[in-house]
């Protein structure tokens, strides 16, 4: 009975994020919409991913899903939209997310919404289920994780936990697809019934309570124009929490001033009793109530059997070892790349070189020479660069990033990066985007919406863009790595990262500001699944080549085209200054650099292709060149695709910003490098 | 609007021992439980602390420090939660005696 529903031939889909709202007076009976919501890293994204079919990005660590998702699948006779929220551990203003997905659940009105559950955490996780049965939304609970759970001792009895929440719980295994199935038809069974009113109610203390009622009836009798939106509990309970949007949303009301006045009374009544903040009063009720439903709902409890992850953990953060074992990541994972990455190339190449002979041999008689030289020479010439000098660095990669991010790493090097983090304006989640820089930029640039504000969020797009993402790697490990040497390779991202800290405490000058404290989930060690890895390695290489090979070859055939016409030497003349007495690198490689803005891989291959049109191959560049040439790649402006997410994330006026500064910095940096190394390495 | 409230541990009181003194959580040894008795800061942030669980009551175990005023790793409501040296600075608990409570 375990079929898992991605399979159905149906399961199709797309993101955005813009949705239009679904217009419920025209909805067919045959179309539902579920939204997944629940806490971060809860499995969210995996459950999305086993609905649709899709493959949304998933690891490990707290804040991956930044922007909502949607797929599609049919089910039933009904065609399902499901959305995958991003993470959140509650629901209050606290954050522009927060007031989004809560204004997504409370007006969008999803049919019903799945809370996906940590079952390992359920008291913490049953704090954000509270605040959706505020909200009055329709619910089923998905109890995910309960292998993590039953290895970590603990067993909950899901019908107790149903009848005490007055809400259906399904529990799931997501990575394993268990239980997937049946959460849909609880869902669409759900979703069938009529809506009645809940027959459980869930109270906090007696005091909250009568001011709660309090507040309540003088928010049906004198908003009911909020009360249309929301449900008139829920927005007595976030005025009394001083629930900042709503507030304002009061205020713009004419009695709502009379309504705020009322409840400042109440507020500063409430927190004589207690003591306390009223947020924090509200907050401490919550949670009395989810530990009470916790407690009462896990049954068995045995020895945890987590010790291996626990122990890893430890030695994994520790003050010294910790840091240790971060600088042998980093260095192993670039020397692994390094020598895979060598090793298949030269593979490659040599099974690639005997192919394109062949097909000269074989077209040279059937068509005029020009058309041969475009044919191999440009598309075959653009794919084999494509496949021997980019793809054997860039696989390798994949792979140990994506164990990197399904471990549970990643939060402990934020861990131990935060201190450093601070130096620059930013804390510890930052190092999570920058790690994800080595691999793309671009999801890199967006993920950095895990900080908490708009200006950390800039600062840590603008160090995300200078860290060399895999594409650059293939320039600086292919070309410097491989005809310079390792060291020289490696001195390169060292001075990269000195680089990062240089620039990042000088941006933090410009725009100071004490950043928002570090406070992050630290999610146990897990081992990452062998499918997993597999998918997410696959469906990354796919993107790749899907993007980058149709520019690469479209760049091959334009160069070999430009070197045909004889234009080049005009070329090279109007290049040189810069090119020749500044960088002192050969006039044509400005050609390569040109084209590198669309992807920085092609630098490298179009190098090659450009020097090979006139007769020569990389090994004729002098150390210094191919040093400094590496140096102003990895420095000059993002590749396009990298702009466009700066300018979604920012706007055009930052994200020209950046571009500028980046390209000034590598002129700059590549001429100075290359008088000071020609002093050292002479030629 | 913090200067209204008089801070009191009523609501607690059957939780805390009078004799021990109540510290930050940054000044807790690695290993060491204690009951949060108050947060300290602007509302924005006690509000955050309260609702990632660090409410007042609450029970919490210092898992690790991290080196030269790093972050701390706390274990709080069956789970870990990694917190800046700056926040671990606003949260005050009362440690409670090792042997106390073995579970
Ligand atoms: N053992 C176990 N691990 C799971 C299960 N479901 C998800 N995971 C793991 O939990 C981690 C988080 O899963 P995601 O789906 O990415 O989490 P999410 O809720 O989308 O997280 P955010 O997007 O960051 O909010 C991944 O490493 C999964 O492999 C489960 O049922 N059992
Ligand atoms: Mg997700």
């Amino acid at each position: 009975m375990k079929t898992n529903p991605a399979k159905t031939p149906c399961a199709c889909g797309n993101q955005s994020a813009t949705t239009p709202p679904t217009q419920k007076g025209f909805k067919r009976a045959d179309e539902l919409t579920i939204a997944l919501a629940g806490n971060a890293n809860v499995g969210k994204s995996v459950i999305f991913n086993q609905l649709t079919g899709l493959n949304q990005v998933t690891g490990n660590w707290p804040g991956k899903t930044v922007e909502r998702a949607e797929g599609t699948l049919y089910f039933e006779g009904k065609n399902i939209r499901v959305v995958d929220l991003p993470g959140t551990y509650s629901l209050s203003a606290y954050s522009m997310e927060e007031i989004v997905s809560r204004d997504y659940l409370a007006i969008e009105k999803p049919d019903i919404i799945v809370n996906v559950v940590d079952a390992s955490a359920l008291e913490r996780n049953l704090y954000l289920t509270l605040q959706l049965l505020e909200l009055e939304v329709p619910l089923v609970i998905a109890l995910n994780q309960i292998d993590f759970a039953a290895k970590k001792g603990l067993k909950i009895d899901t019908e107790k936990l149903s009848k005490a929440l007055g809400v259906e719980v399904a529990p799931t295994v997501a990575v394993a697809g268990t239980g997937i199935t049946e959460l849909l038809s609880t869902v669409v069974t759900e979703a069938s019934k009529e809506k009645k009113s809940r027959t459980v109610q869930l109270v906090y203390g007696k005091e909250i309570e009568e001011r709660i009622n309090a507040v309540q009836s003088l928010v049906v009798s004198k908003l009911p124009q909020l009360c249309a939106t929301y449900p008139a509990r829920w927005i007595a309970i976030k005025l009394l929490e001083k629930d900042s949007d709503i507030a304002e949303k009061a205020s713009a009301i004419p009695d709502g001033k009379a309504v705020l006045k009322r409840v400042e009374e109440l507020i500063s009544e409430l927190e004589k009793v207690h003591g306390e903040n009223s947020p924090v009063v509200v907050a401490s009720e919550r949670y009395t109530l989810a530990s009470k439903l916790a407690k009462d709902a896990v049954v068995i409890e045995a020895k945890p059997k987590i010790s291996i992850e626990q122990t890893l953990a430890t030695i994994t953060t520790h003050k010294v070892l910790g840091y240790l074992i971060l600088a042998g990541v980093v260095a192993a994972t670039f020397a692994v790349i390094f020598a895979g990455g060598s090793y298949l190339s030269a593979l490659l190449d040599q099974g690639l070189m005997w192919l394109s002979a062949g097909f000269k041999g074989l077209l040279t008689p059937v068509l005029p020479t020009v058309a041969v030289d475009l044919l191999v020479n440009g598309v075959l010439g653009g794919v084999a660069a494509g496949i021997t000098i980019a793809l054997p660095y860039i696989v390798p990669f994949y792979v140990i990033l994506a164990l990197l991010e399904d471990s549970g790493y990643l939060p402990r090097a934020a861990f131990l990066m935060d201190n450093v983090m601070h130096k620059i304006g930013l804390h510890g989640k930052a190092f999570i985007p920058m790690i994800l820089g080595y691999g793309c930029t671009v999801p890199a640039c967006i993920g950095c919406r895990i900080m908490e504000t708009q200006r950390e969020r800039f600062l840590s797009a603008f160090v995300v863009v200078l860290i060399p993402c895999a594409a650059r790697t293939v320039v600086i490990l292919g070309l410097v790595g491989r005809y310079v040497g390792l060291t020289a390779a490696l001195a390169l991202y060292a001075f990269d990262l000195v680089l990062v800290f240089a620039l990042g405490r000088i941006a933090f000058k410009v725009l100071p500001g004490e950043p928002v404290g570090l406070i992050m989930e630290m999610p146990s060690y897990k081992k990452p699944s062998l499918k997993t890895l597999a998918i997410k390695t696959w469906s990354r290489t796919k993107d790749f080549v899907y993007v980058a090979f149709p520019i690469i070859i479209v760049g091959s055939i334009i160069i070999e085209a430009f070197a045909l016409s004889g234009f080049m030497p005009y070329f090279v003349d109007a290049a040189s200054p810069l090119m020749t007495w500044w960088l002192g690198l050969p006039a044509i490689a400005a050609i390569p650099l040109l084209f590198g803005i669309l992807r920085k891989e092609l630098t490298l291959i179009l190098l090659a292709t450009t020097l090979a049109s006139i007769g020569l191959g990389l090994e004729s560049l002098s150390a210094v060149q191919m040093i400094v040439f590496a140096l102003i790649v990895m420095i000059y402006i993002p590749c396009l695709a990298a702009i466009a997410a700066l300018k979604r994330e920012f706007g055009w006026k930052k994200a020209i910003y950046i571009a500028v500064i980046d390209i000034g910095l590598a002129l700059l940096i590549g001429g100075l490098a290359f008088r000071i190394l020609s002093i050292f390495l002479p030629a | 609007m913090m200067f209204g409230i008089k801070r009191n541990h009523e609501k607690i009181k059957p939780l805390l021992d009078c004799s021990v003194k109540e510290v930050s959580l940054a000044d807790m040894q690695e290993g060491e439980k204690g009951i949060i008795t108050h947060t300290i800061g602007g509302l924005g942030a006690m509000h955050r602390l309260a609702e990632m669980g660090l409410t007042p009551g609450c029970e919490v175990k210092l898992l690790r420090k991290g080196s030269f005023h790093g972050p701390v790793e706390i274990e709080v409501r069956c789970a870990c939660l990694a917190l800046g040296y700056g926040l671990a600075l606003k949260v005050f608990v009362q440690p409670v005696k090792a042997n106390a409570n073995e579970n």
